[in-house]
């Protein structure tokens, strides 16, 4: 069905859970820096990676994003010293576990971007809006919803 | 047979001395026909206990904080297999109770069966047949209880295969080896049946949470109503709060009314687990579950 969409008409909804003190900081840079990215991306403020609890992303799919993605300090830089280790750990069961289930992976991201890194944050946010744009809308998710 | 009279004598002698309040079991039903949990507080009791291919029930979950009543007993003691005694051991490893706070009378075990009605007719006293048997028993690597206060039973002798091999384990690959429209489609397939009865949450040992997540309702995180949307949360969710602790006893699938393979999907993160940070869940008492440490060397290819 999606197929029959002309891409134009899909804008996708990408869902991003950043933590305060490095994502959230880098694309605060990116906007005084007033680089222009797509404006699909919503952001949820978190005060770590650490907090981001597995059931955010489920929430975010369940709630009509068509993208999700997760985006932290580099390893070692965590405001609260191993908060996104943690997170790590979680992530790669998690993907797993969705890979199991049948989530097309490209819906789900992980990075790292520091205060200092706008240009970084803006090619993540502007590849995987081109990258959702292209999977379509994420009907599977959007079916159940319906209960069709 | 031997090893249920040594049980009953063991549990005798430990209510006697007044080393344990309550004898955690197997007993028969009325009919005689299937296996069910029994709570021995009297010495004259013990006659009740049992133990054969019958004794499927993952008795360790009346050990968790679920049970309040059982736990106000007194110190218990538990008649565990193998497989139940990895699931006291994450309990233990969890801070759930104190190794001393429990005597484990181990049972050597020769698998089990795996829904006692395949069993109908057959002698308790005779080996059981592997076909009848789930595939935990079929990768069985503690037969021998790995970690007790005494051991009842004959020596097994059963060597495990080197790579997990059975029913389970051979679906698993099937579905690795679908596409993901095509997995999604088997899950969807699956879930859409749940009627959110819980059975998997109340059964499992590890589920232990005095306030589960889907009873939190400020917000709702999962829907409760059996809606194919709020069945894929409460199932993923659930999974994911078993990775790195599930110890495949199995009781969930067995619980499940609507017979969801729930051994999948728990299965294939053990797997992933094993892969990425080498632990087996259930084999010691002292290592911390692998979900709350971490290393820097874990693996990040996937992260940009």
């Amino acid at each position: 069905m999606e197929k029959n969409l002309p891409i134009t008409a899909f804008e996708p909804k990408i869902m991003a859970f950043v933590c305060n003190w490095c994502t959230y900081a880098g694309a605060d840079l990116a906007g005084t820096g007033r680089m222009e990215y797509k404006p699909n991306v919503r952001i949820i403020k978190l005060p770590c990676t650490g907090r981001i609890d597995p059931l955010f992303i489920i929430k975010a799919f369940e709630n009509g994003a068509d993208g999700v993605l997760v985006s932290g300090c580099h390893p070692g830089d965590c405001h609260y010293t191993t908060g996104n280790y943690h997170a790590r750990r979680r992530w790669i069961a998690f993907k797993s576990l969705l890979e199991f289930a049948g989530i097309d992976l490209r819906r789900l991201q992980f990075s790292w971007v520091s205060a200092s890194e706008a240009i970084k944050w803006v090619d993540i946010i502007n590849n995987i809006t081109d990258e959702v744009k292209r999977l379509g809308p994420f009907i599977e998710y959007k079916r159940l919803k319906e209960g069709i | 047979m031997a090893a249920e009279h040594d049980l009953k004598k063991k549990a005798k002698e430990l209510l006697t001395k007044g080393e344990v309040k309550v004898v955690i079991g197997f007993g028969w039903n009325r009919a005689g026909t299937r296996t069910t949990p029994v709570f021995i507080t009297r010495p004259e009791d013990t006659d009740r206990l049992v133990f054969n291919p019958l004794c499927v029930n993952n008795l360790s979950l009346y050990l968790t904080r679920k049970f309040k009543d059982i736990q106000a007993l007194g110190r218990p003691a538990i008649v565990a297999k193998g497989c139940d005694i990895k699931c006291i051991a994450v309990l233990i490893s969890e801070g759930q109770l104190k190794r001393e706070g429990v005597y484990i009378i181990g049972m050597t075990c020769e698998g089990v069966v795996y829904r006692q009605e395949l069993w109908a007719g057959m002698n308790p006293c005779t080996r059981i047949p592997e076909d009848i048997m789930p595939t935990k028993c079929h990768n069985c690597d503690v037969r021998n209880p790995h970690i007790s206060d005494v051991t009842i039973g004959e020596k097994s002798i059963f060597t495990p295969p080197e790579k997990p091999a059975g029913m389970v384990f051979d679906r698993i690959k099937e579905i690795d080896r679908m596409g993901a429209g095509e997995r999604w489609d088997f899950w969807m397939e699956h879930f859409s049946r749940c009627i959110k009865c819980y059975a998997c949450r109340q059964v499992c040992p590890l589920c232990y949470c005095e306030r589960c997540i889907t009873e939190k309702n400020m917000p709702q995180w999962i829907e409760t109503s059996a809606h194919p949307r709020g069945n894929l949360s409460w199932n993923l969710t659930r999974a994911m709060h078993l990775v790195g602790r599930c110890t495949f006893c199995g009781e969930c699938e067995r619980a499940c009314p609507v017979n969801i393979p729930l051994n999948l999907i728990n299965q294939k993160m053990t797997l992933i687990v094993k892969d990425a940070f080498n632990h087996s869940p259930g084999y010691s008492t002292e290592v911390h579950p692998p979900m709350i440490v971490f290393s820097p060397e874990d693996k990040e290819d996937f992260i940009k």
